[in-house]
């Protein structure tokens, strides 16, 4: 059985060099050497076209491995339907493979940030962010908006609010669609109540209130509540009993406790398919 | 509807077409073994090159065709019905060879089809969602939900009835808070439905805990409640109709009775019979997406660019950041 050790982002850069070296020796060696056995045995004519046959080979070989290392995890869907435990196995099995392309093994840490994030273990959340958004996600654009996401709830969860401007502001750079919108919207407002940004969180409240409809029903209460507690500091009370009461009929009494005492809640829920 | 499903709804095998970038690269790797001229030599490259480019012009037109389904699926959730049904025909075609890109469009025509009234052709779009699914697949008993509560609207009552029975087990198996919350919906709908108003309230005192999970929606079950107290309180106990007042104001912070009305037809009267106070912040759903249409002046389109242009200015990017808050009661006032 294999585990997951804890992240750590100098380990990242090492076996990424690691696995392009690798990479670049089987991809220049193995023609190299089908071509030294044609040379030695005088089949000098057929040389060319078989150290390209050995290096098409060996590329669709190391293509093949990693595609069967990212099939494991590849349905998100399916992965996060499984038990954690198992979960960790799999990423476990993927991220201590040798010669991953930087794709591969890049994607499979978005996938265990997940997972910590499940776990609300937000400092490993943002060390893996910080690490996988520092390097070229090519193509991967909707995974860099939900590390993004990840990496702004988790430095809120944190406490660090310069963190999670800055994280904001880079959000704002984003395309994002509709469902990415929504979310980086509770983001703002949660960000906004943590600091005291009051008016800015009741800004244009009209447009807001109809985006928070569409969120989930859970998040569209948290809003709703961190909404009156803005509009409260705000001295305005109207407003803030109609959302106050919105938020009880969507949240249990329970779960307005828990949002009171422990005042970490998940804004980010959706995952990328 | 049920023409063009029959004719662009089925996933199309995949064609041998398919297969033949890959056969013309497994061709050119093995014509490298045999360049004994300067065009046998040359022509494996060519075809290397021409695969790539035709592989990447696919990707570019799958990209194209995932956003303009992606919109489909924006528009449905913004409310604008007609635009994302107009959006979502002609893509039934485009997408025969992505079943699951597929199932998508039919599934946001099915439900625009549905909030736009034309339950006929909404339920005959379920039940060929639900045909696509495997028997115990979670999917179909939302889709079946769907499809009573389209069958309750259209006064289709005896298949109405005889699918609550038998969605009864599977929803109990799924232990799924939302699928619950739907099926409980779908009986205060029946009994509504069916004028059974006095056994509808015997379910009050936990409906508000039922339909919690339905979130924004939850307010036409308070709404269906407020009539069945109403009826109640007109026929014999007038004592009732404080209950009435309370489902109806409930309903109402959730949704405006426009809304409300324009949904379930007997609903259209009660706002006027329950005087009820003003809600206090009544404002936000004044607004004309709240009350089921976009302003004229405007088309979905641009409102939908708008509000995400809008959302995105509505974090202006020079506030400087307030200093960490150093204590917990800080952060508790902030």
């Amino acid at each position: 059985m294999t585990h997951l050790k804890p992240f750590d982002p100098r380990q990242l850069q090492r076996e990424l060099w690691r696995d392009r070296i690798l990479r670049g020796l089987i991809l220049l060696g193995v023609p190299l050497v089908g071509g030294g056995i044609s040379f030695w045995a005088d089949q000098v004519q057929e040389i060319f076209g078989l150290m390209m046959m050995m290096l098409v080979g060996a590329w669709l070989g190391l293509s093949l491995m990693n595609a069967r290392a990212w099939g494991q995890i590849a349905n998100l869907d399916q992965l996060m339907q499984q038990p954690i435990e198992t979960i960790e196995e799999q990423l476990a099995w993927v991220l201590n493979r040798k010669l991953l392309t930087p794709q591969v093994r890049l994607m499979a840490l978005h996938r265990l940030a997940i997972v910590r994030h499940e776990q609300q273990r937000y400092s490993e959340v943002i060390a893996i962010c910080h690490s996988i958004l520092t390097r070229r996600l090519r193509g991967a654009t909707v995974v860099k908006q939900h590390l993004l996401l990840m990496l702004c709830e988790s430095q809120l969860a944190c406490k660090d609010v310069q963190g999670a401007f800055l994280t904001l502001t880079a959000l704002s750079r984003e395309p994002l669609g509709l469902v990415r919108m929504l979310q980086k919207l509770a983001l703002q407002i949660r960000y906004h109540v943590m600091v005291g940004h009051y008016d800015h969180a009741l800004t244009d409240i009209h447009r807001k209130i109809q985006l928070v409809e569409l969120m989930p029903t859970l998040q569209c209460g948290i809003i709703h509540q961190m909404l009156a507690t803005a509009a409260e500091e705000t001295d305005k009370p109207k407003l803030a009993e109609w959302l106050t009461t919105r938020a009880q009929l969507l949240l249990s009494p329970e779960q307005l406790e828990d949002l009171q005492t422990s005042g970490n809640f998940a804004t980010v829920t959706q995952q990328p398919s | 509807m049920r023409e063009h499903l029959d004719l662009y709804g089925q996933p199309r095998p995949r064609s041998w077409t398919a297969s033949i970038p890959l056969a013309l690269l497994i061709g050119a790797c093995v014509m490298t073994l045999f360049t004994d001229h300067i065009l046998t030599a040359l022509l494996p490259w060519v075809i290397v090159a021409s695969v790539v480019l035709y592989m990447g012009q696919r990707v570019r037109q799958l990209k194209r065709l995932q956003a303009q389904v992606t919109h489909v699926q924006d528009l449905t959730m913004l409310r604008y019905q007609d635009s994302a049904l107009q959006a979502a025909w002609p893509l039934l075609p485009k997408t025969a060879l992505m079943p699951q890109m597929q199932g998508q469009v039919i599934a946001c025509m099915a439900y625009n089809l549905d909030r736009l009234g034309a339950y006929d052709a909404a339920s005959l779009t379920y039940h060929f969602l639900m045909d696509r699914l495997p028997p115990e697949h979670p999917g179909r008993y939302q889709l079946q939900l769907q499809q009573t509560q389209a069958w309750l609207l259209n006064d289709e009552l005896a298949s109405a009835d005889t699918a609550i029975r038998q969605l009864r087990g599977g929803i109990e198996n799924l232990a799924d808070a939302s699928m619950d919350a739907a099926y409980c919906f779908v009986q205060l709908l029946q009994q509504v439905r069916t004028h059974h108003f006095a056994e509808a309230i015997e379910k009050a005192p936990t409906l508000l805990e039922d339909l919690r999970p339905l979130g924004i929606d939850a307010g036409y079950g308070h709404g269906l409640m407020a009539l069945c107290f109403f009826q109640i309180a007109q026929r014999n106990e007038p004592q009732r109709m404080a209950d009435a007042t309370t489902w109806w104001t409930r309903a109402t912070h959730l949704l405006s009775p426009q809304v409300l009305s324009q949904r379930f037809t007997e609903l259209t009267d009660l706002d006027t019979q329950l005087s009820t106070p003003p809600a206090p912040g009544s404002f936000p759903l004044d607004h004309p997406q709240a009350s089921g249409s976009p302003a004229p002046e405007n088309t979905p389109g641009m409102i939908l660019e708008a509000s995400l242009g809008e959302v995105s200015e509505l974090f202006p990017e020079n506030i400087p950041p307030s200093p960490p808050p150093t204590s917990n009661d800080s952060e508790v006032d902030a």
